[in-house]
């Protein structure tokens, strides 16, 4: 029996050795130097958010198609996951010493890979900041590690705010205005607050758009429009009164007010003010305004942006770099290439609810039905992000959890983000 | 009745020791060795190798890929001054004592019922195992359902008898308790077959010798069935333990740990640490740990074991 048993008890341990027991570097394939035509071997991608239905396998078949314009003879693997489960796919192949070719990833992903190792400098394969002209200035930074450019962004996936007209009107709100400050947008949640006679919410005064653990990108946003931002030159800047100003509002709209049910999202995950069931929110940056989207919907949803101390956006992005150890660096440059095509841009914009960030080679016509996608193109360079060097992915771990206690009233706001401080400056 | 028989004569202990084993035991041997070397090769690398690795990289900074720098007890202190462990720790306690005695009180119930000879058994019998033999994303996908804030039955049942909807996820206060249903659930039909086939190892001419003594259902059950189940529940409560010290995928699929760490249990952490926080050392010394607390459970249900046996 105490075999059985220690044998039970130490098998839960294997799982985790088998990630650490690994050696670094190792490639993907078998590839060769010269005629790209004549390269043979596979090129291993991991590529989070593309769906493994036929929608995202269709987009992703064009990008390879695209890859294969160059590189015929090159198979391309690609490894579908959740941006939740990038870690852990990223650090299982490199500790099984069998890293991706190419790594696309989030925006607060790349400095923390970059400074462990895991992707390699693009300015040793050709690439530099000069290269990503037509990119909005403010999204090179977050590609940028020690003064050298580890990614390359595909398209943006900024957070909109929207409202409904006919809520607004409903409530007595002038649907010709939107909340200009944090202030504003509270009130206006409540009086865009509907309840049934039992006291149950029907309409949502605000959504967040998030399920627990995750008002991370919203605190951001409200943050920054209060002036604060995340992080400030790799230091964190969220331990602040802009930092604790915002949190304190979230926690009072769910908790005090009840504008806004914590964690609450609908089945399809959608933004509930796109489909009426909310009065104003976050929302997508990608909208179908046609017959076969929400159509007429549309007409009722108008975008705007938080004005309070600053005017921003909130978003996140599409970025791709070569993983370190990489056999095929150059299939690897082309596979980015392929993937930066406008072409490929709008295809997953349009899958992953993004906008193309070379919004100059886009054909127009995936504005057309997509006034969201128009408004999110023309507010990119108010963007603000979700990164912060090398502890970040520690940091991000932490950071909804310790939010969702604050929000829920389990602990206080300074003492939260006090203690996300230390995490981030690595004391903890 | 003891059958006395003659006894051998004694064999000197030293003339046993220098006994060269026959050629047919030393076949045998072999076989048996040879038999048994893929699972000594599968034990080594997939369980002991890389539970002595756990031992040290929990002794050092390792990270991903790197092995890391040695720092002593480092990880082990800060384990313990670190408030998400701690949730963690009495989380994934207060689970196993919710779960295990109700499950394993449940399951005697069940099984009591299910071996008498009432009709449709097979049915029910097979009815109670099914969640165990479906894979825990697919009734986590059914329990979510349940627990959907807005159109989930636990909330239109609450609706029903008058009640206000609960947050049964997103309230901290709700969260783990909600995890305890599904466990319990979940692992009754594992215990309700160990106990049916202890119950089917108990004399039935004990239990017919305690009737013609007049002895009522309860007393029956009190004094033959009880204590015949000893042995099964022994085996269950050890198991039961580690197995709840090792929920994970239910955490995983229903709450990633959440609200505000409400459901975050030891097995989870271990896995936000090296998987999402890639650190491997600190997640290892977690990993120790936890194994020492198995242990240690395990060790006091077998000093009851003994007690029982004396």
């Amino acid at each position: 029996m105490r075999g059985k048993l220690s044998a039970a008890a130490l098998a839960a341990l294997t799982g985790l050795v088998l990630a650490g027991c690994g050696s670094s570097g190792g490639g993907g394939g078998a590839g060769s130097s010269g005629d790209p035509a004549s390269v043979t071997g596979t090129l291993r991608v991991v590529a989070p958010n593309f769906s493994a239905d036929n929608k995202g396998q269709e987009v992703f078949q064009g990008v390879v198609d695209r890859f294969h314009e160059e590189y015929p003879q090159v198979e391309v693997e690609g490894d579908f996951i959740p941006y939740n489960n990038l870690n852990e796919k990223i650090s299982t192949a490199l500790a099984s010493g069998d890293n991706y070719d190419v790594v696309m990833a989030g925006v607060g992903w790349v400095q923390p890979l970059a400074d462990l190792g895991a992707i390699e400098s693009l300015e040793d394969h050709g690439y530099s900041v000069d290269d990503l002209e037509g990119v909005p200035e403010n999204f090179i930074d977050p590609v940028m590690w020690e003064d050298e450019l580890y990614a390359v962004p595909i398209v943006a996936n900024p957070r909109l705010l929207a409202y409904s007209k006919s809520a607004f009107e409903a409530a007595g709100l002038d649907p010709t205005k939107p909340p200009q400050s944090l202030e504003e947008l509270r009130e206006y949640a409540k009086k865009l607050t509907v309840r049934d006679a039992s006291g149950n919410i029907t309409q949502t005064g605000f959504d967040f758009w998030a399920d627990p653990s995750n008002y991370r990108q919203q605190f951001v946003a409200f943050m920054g429009a209060l002036g604060g931002r995340e992080f400030e030159d790799e230091e964190p800047g969220f331990n602040s009164d802009a930092g604790r100003e915002a949190l304190q509002l979230i926690h009072d709209m769910i908790q005090v007010d009840q504008s806004s049910t914590y964690g609450y999202m609908n089945s399809a995950q959608t933004a509930l003010v796109t489909t009426g069931e909310a009065g104003m929110g976050f929302a997508s940056p990608y909208v179908d305004c046609s017959e076969a989207g929400i159509g007429a919907k549309c007409d009722d949803l108008v975008y705007f942006t938080l004005k309070d101390q600053d005017e921003i956006m909130y978003s996140g992005g599409r970025l791709a770099g070569i993983g370190a150890g990489t056999d095929m660096p150059e299939a690897a440059a082309a596979f980015i290439d392929a993937l930066r095509d406008p072409a490929s841009q709008a295809a997953i914009s349009a899958m992953d609810v993004g906008v193309p960030l070379n919004a100059d080679a886009v054909d127009p016509s995936f504005f057309e039905n997509n006034p969201a996608g128009q408004y999110a193109l023309d507010h990119l360079d108010k963007a603000v992000f979700e990164y912060g060097g090398a502890t970040f992915l520690d940091f991000r771990a932490e950071f909804g959890p310790a939010l969702d206690a604050a929000i829920l009233g389990e602990r206080p706001v300074d003492d939260v983000l006090a203690e996300l401080e230390q995490t981030a400056l690595g004391e903890r | 009745m003891v059958i006395a028989s003659e006894a051998p004569a004694p064999v000197p202990a030293r003339a046993a020791r220098r006994r060269r084993p026959s050629g047919v035991e030393r076949a045998r041997a072999r076989a048996g060795w040879i038999l048994l070397l893929p699972a000594l090769v599968h034990s080594a690398i997939f369980i002991a190798i890389p539970a002595l690795m756990v031992v040290w990289f929990s002794f050092t900074d390792a990270r991903v890929f790197s092995g890391g720098e040695f720092i002593g007890f480092e990880n082990f202190t800060e384990l313990f001054g670190d408030r998400t462990f701690r949730g963690a720790l009495v989380h994934t306690l207060l689970y196993t004592i919710a779960v295990v005695p109700v499950a394993m009180a449940i399951a005697v119930l069940v099984a009591v019922a299910l071996n008498q000879q009432i009709r449709a058994r097979g049915f029910f019998r097979t009815l109670f195992y099914i969640p165990v033999v479906t894979a825990t994303v697919a009734v986590s996908a059914v329990w979510l359902w349940i627990y959907n804030p807005s159109a989930g039955l636990g909330n239109q049942v609450l609706s029903f008898f008058g009640l206000s909807r609960s947050g049964w996820l997103t309230d901290p206060d709700v969260a783990l308790p909600a995890l305890m249903v599904i466990g319990i659930w979940q692992s009754l039909g594992t215990k309700m077959i160990l106990y049916l086939a202890a119950l089917q190892g108990i004399s039935p001419e004990l239990v017919e010798a305690a009737k013609l003594d007049g002895a009522s259902r309860w007393q029956v059950f009190w004094n033959v069935t009880w204590p015949g189940l000893a042995p099964a529940h022994f085996f269950v409560l050890v198991t039961s333990i580690a197995s709840s010290f090792q929920v994970f995928d239910l955490v995983y699929v229903t709450t990633g740990g959440g609200p505000a760490n409400a459901t975050n249990v030891l097995a989870f952490d271990i896995f936000t640490n090296a998987f999402q926080r890639l650190q491997t050392g600190y997640a290892s010394a977690e990993t120790v740990v936890m194994l020492v607390i198995i242990a240690a459970l395990i060790y006091l249900g077998r000093l009851t074991q003994r007690n029982q046996e004396v």
